[in-house]
This record gives C-alpha cells, sequence and structure tokens, in this order.
C-alpha cells in the first residue's frame, strides 16, 4: 500500500517526498514472482540531485532545475499562476476550455478511476499517482489562488494547499506521471477523467514558463519543425534511408522496386513515424511490399515534417501540435494525394485524424485514413496471397490507447489477425479496455535520467503481466512469442520493458507490428519475413 | 395573490435554483468550440457495439455515417435509471450511492406532484398516495442512502483523503433536509396537506394561510438548498449532459461549411502565451498566424 499523504504534505515537504520500493509493486506472474519481477530502481546522482528538481519521487521528466534564490521561486509561482489563468481563457485555450471547465467543476472524488489507471495500481496504489490527485491539486490551487474570493472559501472548499515553488515543481513532475491513457474516464460516472487535466497542467509548463521534457520539445517538436524529423532525419538522411531499405527488401525478398517519394497526384500519401526508419526499417519494408504487391498508388513525401507522422503536440503543446498539423496537411496538399494514410504510429493517428481536425480548414483539410483499415481493406479483399501457417507461433495483440480506445478502431487488426495468425490470442483486458503499455504521452521516448526505470518498473507493469498472462503455459524461452504492437512508440516501450525484464532471453517474447506479420504469411515470399534471434531461439521456419 | 415571507422567499429560491442552473448549461453551451476529445465505446456508433468507430470504414468520408439514437439512450437511462457505470466499476459506492440518488429523484417526483397537488386543488385518489409514496420513499432513500454515503467517505482512507469540507456539508445538508420533512411528515403533516397548502397558497388569490412552523421551516430549508445548489458540483446533472454529448461522445468530423466557419473563427482568436517558442515582441499572434510559423 502506497504512502498515505496529504497535498498539504507535498507542498510542505522538504526532501523526496515518496520513495518507491519495488517490493509494493502489483506482483507479476512466474518466472517474475520473485526478485526477477522487481529489479531495483536507479537513482539520480549526487550531482544530478544537486542541479535537478526530482523531489516528487526521486525521478524527473521535466528535469526541472532548481531555483537559486528567492526571486526565481517567486517567479516560479507567479508564471504558473499566470499559465493557469490563461488555460481559463477562451482566446488562450479555446483548444480545451469547455472539457477542462466540466473536469474542474464536477469531479464526485469517489475514486471509481482509481482502479482503472494502471500506474496507481501498479505501483502498489501510491497516493501520489491517484488519478484525481494531480487533478485535485490543480483544482485546490484555482480555487484559492484564481477563483474570485477564493482565499476566503478555501479552507470550506478544502483548498488548503499553499503554493509554493515545490507545490509547482512536483505538480509538472505529476503531470509526467500520467500516461493520458484515458482508462479513467472510461469508468468515471459523471464522464469525465484525469487525463485532460494532466494534459493541461503540461501545457501551463511548456506554453507559459517554456518547460518541457527536452525529447519532446527541442528535441522532438521543435526538431521536427527545422530538421525534418524528431529523429534528427533530415531530407537528404531519409533518402539515404530509403534506398538501404530497398536493398534490404531486394535482399529478402527479391522483389525489386522503386519506392514512390514525392510523386505528385498518387491515391495516397503514407507516412511513418520516422523511427521506424531508425530503429525498425522492417515496418516501412513491409508496407512497400504490401502496397506494391496489392497495386496501390502511393507515395512517400521527403519535404520538411512530410515524412514523420510524429506529433508530440498531442502531449504537451497545443501550439507545436497545430504547427505539426498544418505542415503534415499542407505536404498533402501540395502531393495533390487523395488521402493521407498514417502508418503504425498510434499517437499520429489520433494528432492528425481526431485532435487536429478542427485546425485544418478549406484545402487543408485532407482526408486522412488509417492504415489498419487500409490494410483490413487490401487483406480482406483477396489482393494478398497469405498463408497463416506461416505465422505459426503464439501472437497476441497490443491495442495502442490513440488507436483503439481514442479513435474505435478495434476490429481491423483483429479481423486480420484472425486471418494471418492462427495461434492469436488476446491479452486481458483488451480491446478498448486494455492497459496502456507504459510509454503513453512521449514517456516511450524519454529516455533521460532514470526516467526508463520509472517507465518500465512502474508504468508499464500492467501491461508486462498482461503479456505474460497472455502467454501462460508457453512462457519456455524456445518457444518464440510475438507481441502484435502496430504503433511505434508501444513498440519503443516494449523494446524498453523487455529489455527491462530480460523477457527475450527468458521467456521468448518478441514484439513488432502487424505489417510484418503480414508479409510473413506472403505465400509467394521464398524466406520468413520475421526471424526471432537466431543466437537464442532457431527461426521459426528455419 | 398575497404571499407570507416564507412563500414569497421560497418561490424566490425556485427562481434562482432555475436561474443558476441555466446559467450553467449557458455558460457550457457557449464555450467556444474545442478540439476533439472522445472516447469509445461512443454508443451511437451503429454496428459497433465492441466500441468501434467510422474510422474503421475505407474511405470513411464518402460514406453516410451510421448512427444510432437508441445506442445513446440505451446508455443514457441505463446510467440515469441505475448507475449502470457505477454498478460496473464501483459496486461498493453503488450500494450507498444508488439509493441516496433513487431517493433524490423520488424526492424529485415528490416535489413535482405536491406542486401539481397545489395548482389542481381537490385530489385525486391516485395523486394523493402517489405523492405519499414518493415523498416517504424517496426521503427514506436519501436519509439511509446518505448516511452511508456519509459513513463510507467517512470510514474509507480512500475516500477520505481527497473529501473537502465542502463535501460533507453538502451531504449534512442533503441530510438535514430530507430527515427535517420526514419529522414533519411524521409529527405535524401525515399526508403532506399542509404542504400542499403552502404550495397552493404561492398560486391562489387569496391571502395566505399561516402553516405551523414545522411546514414554513422545511419549505424555507428546501428553499436554501435549490439556491445553493446550482453553485456546487451537486449540479452535476447538468455537467453530465455535457460531458457525454459535447466530449465523450462527440466524434463529429470536420465536414462541411458550419465546422469551416467555426475553425476559422477559432484560429483567429489572439493568443497570449508568454513561453519563447509562442510569444515574440509585438502585437499578439493569431493562433493562425502562430501556426504558420516554425518554431
Amino acid at each position: 500500500m502506497g504512502k498515505a499523504i496529504t497535498m498539504r504534505e507535498l507542498a510542505a515537504a522538504d526532501g523526496q517526498v515518496v520513495r518507491l520500493d519495488p517490493a509494493d509493486f502489483v506482483p507479476l506472474p512466474p518466472p517474475y514472482d520473485g526478485a526477477e519481477g522487481r529489479p531495483p530502481l536507479r537513482s539520480l546522482t549526487e550531482s544530478q540531485k544537486q542541479r535537478l528538481d526530482d523531489s516528487l519521487d526521486g525521478f524527473t521528466a521535466l528535469r526541472l532545475p532548481h531555483p537559486q534564490n528567492r526571486e526565481e521561486e517567486d517567479q516560479l509561482v507567479r508564471r504558473f499562476l499566470e499559465g493557469v489563468r490563461r488555460l481559463l481563457s477562451a482566446d488562450d485555450n479555446w483548444t480545451f476550455l469547455g472539457p477542462l471547465m466540466l473536469r474542474l467543476d464536477y469531479c464526485a472524488k469517489c475514486q471509481t478511476c482509481a482502479e482503472a489507471c494502471p500506474i496507481y495500481l501498479a505501483s502498489g496504489r501510491q497516493e501520489i499517482y491517484r488519478p484525481t490527485f494531480r487533478s485535485e491539486l490543480l483544482r485546490r490551487i484555482i480555487k484559492k489562488y484564481v477563483a474570485p474570493g477564493g482565499r476566503i472559501w478555501s479552507g470550506f472548499q478544502g483548498a488548503d494547499v499553499d503554493l509554493n515553488w515545490r507545490t509547482v515543481a512536483r505538480l509538472g513532475e505529476l503531470a509526467y506521471r500520467c500516461t493520458l491513457c484515458r482508462r479513467c474516464a472510461q469508468v468515471c460516472p459523471i464522464g469525465i477523467g484525469n487525463a485532460l487535466i494532466a494534459r493541461e497542467i503540461r501545457k501551463v509548463f511548456s506554453q507559459e514558463l517554456g518547460l518541457a521534457p527536452p525529447e519532446l520539445h527541442r528535441l522532438g517538436t521543435v526538431q521536427q519543425l527545422k530538421i525534418g524529423s524528431s529523429t534528427g532525419m533530415s531530407p537528404a538522411a531519409l533518402m539515404d534511408s530509403i534506398e538501404l531499405m530497398q536493398e534490404e527488401v531486394e535482399e529478402k525478398t527479391g522483389m525489386k522496386f522503386a519506392w514512390p517519394v514525392d510523386r505528385e497526384g498518387a491515391d495516397i500519401l503514407l507516412i511513418h513515424n520516422a523511427g521506424e526508419f531508425l530503429s525498425w526499417p522492417e515496418n516501412p519494408e513491409a508496407f512497400a511490399i504490401i502496397l506494391e504487391k496489392a497495386g496501390i498508388s502511393w507515395t512517400l513525401s521527403s519535404e520538411l515534417v512530410g515524412y514523420d507522422a510524429v506529433n508530440y503536440g498531442v502531449w504537451y503543446d497545443d501550439v507545436q501540435l497545430a504547427r505539426i498539423a498544418l505542415r503534415h496537411a499542407e505536404v498533402a496538399r501540395k502531393l495533390k494525394v487523395k488521402k493521407i494514410v498514417i502508418g503504425e504510429c498510434g499517437h499520429a493517428h489520433k494528432a492528425l485524424t481526431v485532435v487536429a481536425d478542427r485546425i485544418l480548414g478549406g484545402e487543408l483539410n485532407v482526408p486522412r485514413e488509417s492504415c489498419l483499415t487500409l490494410l483490413d481493406h487490401l487483406v480482406s479483399s483477396g489482393r494478398l496471397r497469405l498463408d497463416p501457417q506461416r505465422n505459426d507461433f503464439p501472437v497476441t495483440l497490443h491495442d495502442p490507447c490513440n488507436i483503439v480506445r481514442l479513435m474505435g478502431i478495434v476490429e481491423p487488426q483483429r479481423r486480420i489477425l484472425r486471418r494471418i495468425a492462427p495461434r492469436f490470442r488476446e491479452m486481458s483486458p483488451s480491446g478498448t479496455r486494455n492497459y496502456c503499455c507504459g510509454g503513453g504521452s512521449g514517456f516511450a521516448i524519454m529516455d533521460g535520467l532514470n526516467f526508463p526505470d520509472w517507465r518500465s518498473g512502474v508504468a508499464g507493469r500492467m501491461k508486462f503481466k498482461q503479456i505474460l498472462d497472455a502467454f501462460a503455459g508457453e512462457l519456455d524461452a524456445s518457444v518464440p512469442k510475438y507481441v502484435c504492437a502496430p504503433c511505434s512508440n508501444c513498440k519503443g516501450q516494449l523494446r524498453g520493458l523487455l529489455d527491462y525484464f530480460d523477457a527475450t532471453r527468458k521467456c521468448g517474447i518478441y514484439y513488432g507490428g502487424l505489417v510484418e506479420l503480414i508479409v510473413n504469411a506472403m505465400a509467394d515470399l521464398e524466406r520468413p519475413f520475421i526471424t526471432f534471434d537466431a543466437d537464442l531461439i532457431p527461426a521459426v521456419r528455419a | 395573490m398575497i404571499l407570507s415571507v416564507s412563500q414569497g422567499f421560497c418561490l424566490l429560491c425556485v427562481v434562482v435554483f432555475a436561474l443558476g442552473l441555466a446559467v450553467r448549461a449557458v455558460r457550457y453551451s457557449r464555450a467556444p468550440m474545442h478540439l476533439r476529445w472522445e472516447l469509445y465505446p461512443v454508443p451511437h456508433e451503429a454496428g459497433k457495439p465492441y466500441g468501434g468507430s467510422y474510422y474503421e470504414e475505407p474511405d470513411w468520408w464518402k460514406r453516410p455515417r451510421k448512427r444510432t439514437f437508441s445506442g445513446d439512450l440505451k446508455v443514457m437511462l441505463s446510467e440515469i435509471f441505475l448507475h449502470a457505470g457505477l454498478w460496473q466499476h464501483n459496486r461498493k459506492m453503488w450500494v450507498v450511492s444508488y439509493p441516496f440518488h433513487l431517493g433524490i429523484y423520488f424526492v424529485a417526483v415528490f416535489l413535482v406532484l405536491l406542486v401539481v397537488g397545489g395548482v389542481a386543488g381537490d385530489l385525486a385518489l391516485v395523486l394523493h398516495n402517489l405523492t405519499l409514496g414518493f415523498g416517504l420513499a424517496g426521503m427514506l432513500l436519501v436519509i439511509v442512502g446518505g448516511v452511508g454515503v456519509l459513513a463510507r467517505r467517512l470510514t474509507d482512507p480512500d475516500l477520505r483523503s481527497l473529501t473537502a469540507p465542502a463535501d460533507y456539508f453538502n451531504l449534512g445538508f442533503i441530510l438535514a433536509l430530507a430527515v427535517t420533512w420526514f419529522v414533519t411528515w411524521l409529527c405535524v403533516d401525515p399526508s403532506f396537506a399542509l404542504a400542499r397548502g403552502f404550495v397552493r397558497g404561492v398560486f391562489d388569490a387569496a391571502p395566505a394561510t399561516p402553516v405551523p412552523h414545522a411546514v414554513a421551516a422545511e419549505m424555507v430549508l428546501l428553499g436554501l438548498f435549490l439556491v445553493y445548489l446550482p453553485f456546487t458540483h451537486m449540479s452535476h446533472f447538468i455537467g453530465k449532459w455535457f460531458t457525454y454529448h459535447h466530449v465523450r461522445w462527440d466524434d463529429s468530423p470536420n465536414l462541411g461549411a458550419a465546422y469551416e466557419r467555426k475553425v476559422a473563427a477559432a484560429l483567429n482568436r489572439p493568443v497570449g502565451w508568454s513561453a519563447p517558442h509562442i510569444s515574440k515582441p509585438g502585437k499578439k499572434k493569431t493562433w493562425a498566424e502562430l501556426a504558420r510559423e516554425v518554431e
């Protein structure tokens, strides 16, 4: 059971508020029911602690430096309050003012949401990770410091929190202890949720104070807008990468064809998460093979931003969200394509298709479609010759929150798997009730300092438990198992998670996308497209 | 029409109550168009009970949307009358919260019947019995459920940690109201004839007839509660409409001129945020201008 802590204590406490103990965490099934299931969590080094505030729980996502004097402390508080006022302004926050007002006004504090939160549950019910904790902290700050007459009624309304730089810093960190998976909102009897409030707090920090995790802002959206991709990949580097991937496809499949780039008037502009080009090139390769075999008119873009579907703004900053969404739409407009198809990237799906829907107008409102819908159509229509026996190994499906719970794309990927993976089984719970991988809202790419330990040890724990449960009875390392995750960030998180628990070596658990499985099932390919690590496990069809 | 002080006060309270709720509803409905933030399952998606959406269809923008009002209605009715979500996800809370809310519904029906009876004058026996039945059942359910909710909030550490004094006050207020009405019924007004007479006096041309202090007190307490309610989160029955229909189930795509106009208007709003990647010296920029900058 987590440490009971009040908001007053959160504001007042010197030093670290909560010390996480893996012994408190939710237990995992065998073979992780012992010490293997509770790897130690690294602390910051002393010199890092000297520089950065980790006083919430010993981790830092924001990397907020300690204020050097009273003036800096006061400035942080003052600017934070200014930002909170802007959140309540129709001009500055038309994007989410309505939903925010409802969330501030109507929480009944019934705590139904707590039992739905994978982070709260996995951590052993740490009070600070309770979904309502950060929401209530912001609510109380607004009641006391922003609402008219707030200080008079603050005691009655429970707004007993004292606002000082520590409160601000800890609230900022708390906003990065939620993956924005919105499972809490699904169970809320009033229909509100806490993720939006976490995101609004992130917005105050980014849009007013200029503070955001560097992976999301400086190395993320800023780099994407200036260089073309959050990976740092320039258009020239993209072309080199495509050339390499073309060669790899030829080597693996014997198929020799030039990938269409900047082909004006193509039916489809396919935009991948550019992380795929660097970390999982087999994913864009598989897409190219499928589209080529199906005879689809498609193209990639080599324009700035046009070859990277990511939009980290959706996690922390509405201005950056709008800027990137506009670039994506502009690229499609210039290429005169009929539609944009978004590759296997969950947040890119939601950002461009759903959230930015009310930013894009006129010619920029180019139709957007999920790759899963297109793939389902191609597989169902029989345009690809597929032999499911080529995927004769245990497969389970991870549902990316952004695609499933937040967009309602649930069945296409399942229809495909039922056709091509004879040993497919669901996780429990699945579909719109599935657990987040733990890498949501940017966590998967936040690799600084000791944050990955928290991400894998706490945020991804329920997902890891689900994976182990899905493969129960088959966890022998000699049986290769495939977690199908049609989302780049989820794959990034799974990579870290399986590594953290050494699950590939111990249990033979692998991960990858959906298109790789489709290509692996292609009856006319001589060799398997998916190969499991030969040092550990024989290739599936060796 | 000559009203007693208490009748006049209660009438004023009803007006403030209605105005307060109307202001809330108008405030939410007039909030600027926001970016989409829906959550699945969205029950008006026809033929997709597993939580699917129109995004599952190829070229979805070319197809007519298949919406079913009955899907929304089914969820709404089960939420309103059974608190199905709470039953499914928080049974311990439902056990006390549901009787409490059901009691409030019954009391609301009772008050409507009281007004109907007051306006109609002589009552048919069925109306008389209905008033009595809804009133007593409602008060008892509110008392039993309210005590249960209070006990849960006081004894369950998960609930106690974030419960504010105002939350206890609100519960106490409702309980005090229910107990006052129940005791008055028990001791002074066994058929609610006096309460009905009090209401009738509001609509009657005749001079106010004096009522026992207990009846006047229960009416004044009710009036105070009605004035107080719209300014608290107890008005969540208004908010819930908006949280579901304007956010959670709002999956309307930006297709057509109406949305185009709204988008254009929203993007023309000025931006005041101060972070270095947004704010530059000079005139405030609009969202449209900022979005075109590369930062």
